[in-house]
């Protein structure tokens, strides 16, 4: 008997039935449409790639649904796919953002003006909870945090999850299994639910 | 439940004590609550469509400069395996054939030889970083076009061919280190040309005397009349009534 998906199932869709209209006037070039899906997707865009440590993840964002946008005449599917779609293209953006840090040289500590030290204390507390989120992360391989963050994040099933990541869908259990039992140990928990 | 690592409290202020519980704490965190500001180019997007922004570049066709290499390296191998071209650069028929369909299907001309083809140094930098750098759009780094490009010799480069001491000129107006802009044409005319050795006559000027030909050499005057061509035999003996 296979075990139940440990992760809540995804949430109900946003627009319902209302899509298909919703995609053919972003289609048409209607500017309402695009800023209708940006309300809807963006938030979870901008968790996704803050959470995979992306640079500059509002600018990323951003990127990405220009470019999702600029190719939506070519997309094909239900709200289910387009969210699929839609994170397809960050992980590409944060796996393009990974190989372009990888090759840049690090930086020298240089001293900073106490303006941009204050601003940067306010940016800091802001995302507080998503740094303690990337410390709850950390001890995960990208592949584990890649399902784990498109699971939660996203709301993709497993199977979608294979399809962003070119995985299959047996790897991506297994990803998920080993990266849940990482976080349980960095939360304290048990390895096996006692509830 | 209580941990050294980092904060997983829910906003009740409770530790959480199952998988799911963590999981939804995790999900909370990592959705931001604050809006996404769009970029400016969004924006333009959100009020006028994607029509009033800028296009992105269209997909140019591969450079030409690809297909001569391809085509110059097929020609190449061809002479190579069919053993060298004739005296003046052509391939045996079969390897002709081979390489004219070649060129066809890059666009050259159908009766290249290879000889013909323009080639690039491999080892040339600047070509490596051309094609390094090509990013489909069909524009250099520094944004010219193929269509655009054209070779322009060094003129640092003394051995370099077509270049004249002086430096190359860049308009109409540099003459090279000994010109000097022409004279203008006053209306006058100009001096009469100097015949050289090979000149032959030309036509006769107004007033000149008309040319009588050649004059009779004193041979000719003494020499006795002899019969012409027509004149015939049996009509014309010697000493007979004229």
């Amino acid at each position: 008997v296979p075990s139940p998906d440990p992760i809540p199932s995804p949430r109900p869709n946003h627009f319902g039935e209302a899509f298909p209209d919703l995609l053919g006037a972003a289609q048409a070039d209607a500017g309402w449409a695009y800023e209708r899906l940006f309300r809807a997707f963006a938030p979870a865009v901008l968790g996704y790639l803050r959470t995979l440590g992306v640079e500059d993840p509002d600018a990323a964002a951003n990127d990405v649904f220009l470019r999702a946008f600029t190719n939506i005449g070519r997309f094909q599917g239900d709200e289910t796919g387009f969210r699929s779609w839609v994170f397809t293209i960050a992980h590409n953006a944060a796996l393009d953002d990974r190989r372009r840090r990888s090759r840049r040289p690090a930086i020298a500590e240089a001293e900073v003006p106490d303006d941009v030290v204050a601003a940067a204390e306010e940016t800091a507390i802001e995302r507080a909870e998503t740094d303690e989120v990337l410390e709850m992360l950390d001890g995960l391989s990208p592949d584990q945090r890649d399902v784990l963050v498109l699971r939660l994040v996203a709301d993709l099933t497993v199977e979608q999850v294979a399809g962003v990541l070119g995985k299959r869908v047996g790897a991506v259990k297994a990803l998920q299994r080993r990266g849940l039992a990482a976080l349980r140990r960095r939360a304290g928990l048990p390895p096996t639910e006692d509830r | 439940v209580t941990t050294d690592g980092p904060s997983t409290q829910r906003s009740t202020g409770e530790s959480p004590a199952t998988t799911a519980e963590l999981l939804e704490v995790l999900r909370a965190r990592m959705v931001p609550s604050e809006p996404l500001v769009p970029s400016e180019a969004l924006r333009t997007a959100f009020e006028a469509g994607l029509g009033a922004t800028a296009p992105l570049p269209a997909p140019m066709p591969r450079p030409r400069r690809v297909a001569r290499r391809r085509l110059a390296a097929v020609g190449a191998v061809a002479i190579l395996a069919l053993g060298g071209t004739g005296a003046a650069g052509a391939l045996p028929g079969s390897a002709q054939d081979a390489f004219d369909r070649t060129a066809e299907a890059v666009g050259l001309s159908r009766r290249a030889t290879p000889a013909q083809v323009p080639t690039t140094d491999p080892a040339d930098p600047a070509d490596v970083e051309a094609e390094e750098h090509d990013d489909g759009t069909g524009t250099t780094p520094a944004g010219q076009t193929f269509a655009e490009e054209r070779v322009v010799p060094d003129a640092s480069d003394p051995a370099a061919p077509g270049i004249e001491p002086g430096g190359v000129a860049d308009d109409a107006r540099d003459l090279g280190p000994e010109g000097a802009p022409a004279p203008a044409d006053d209306g006058r005319p100009g001096p009469p040309p100097i015949a050289g050795p090979d000149d032959h006559p030309g036509p006769a000027q107004p007033g000149a005397p008309v040319d009588a030909g050649e004059p009779p050499s004193p041979a000719d005057e003494l020499a006795p009349e002899r019969p012409g061509a027509g004149d015939d035999p049996r009509t014309s003996r010697p000493g007979g009534a004229p």
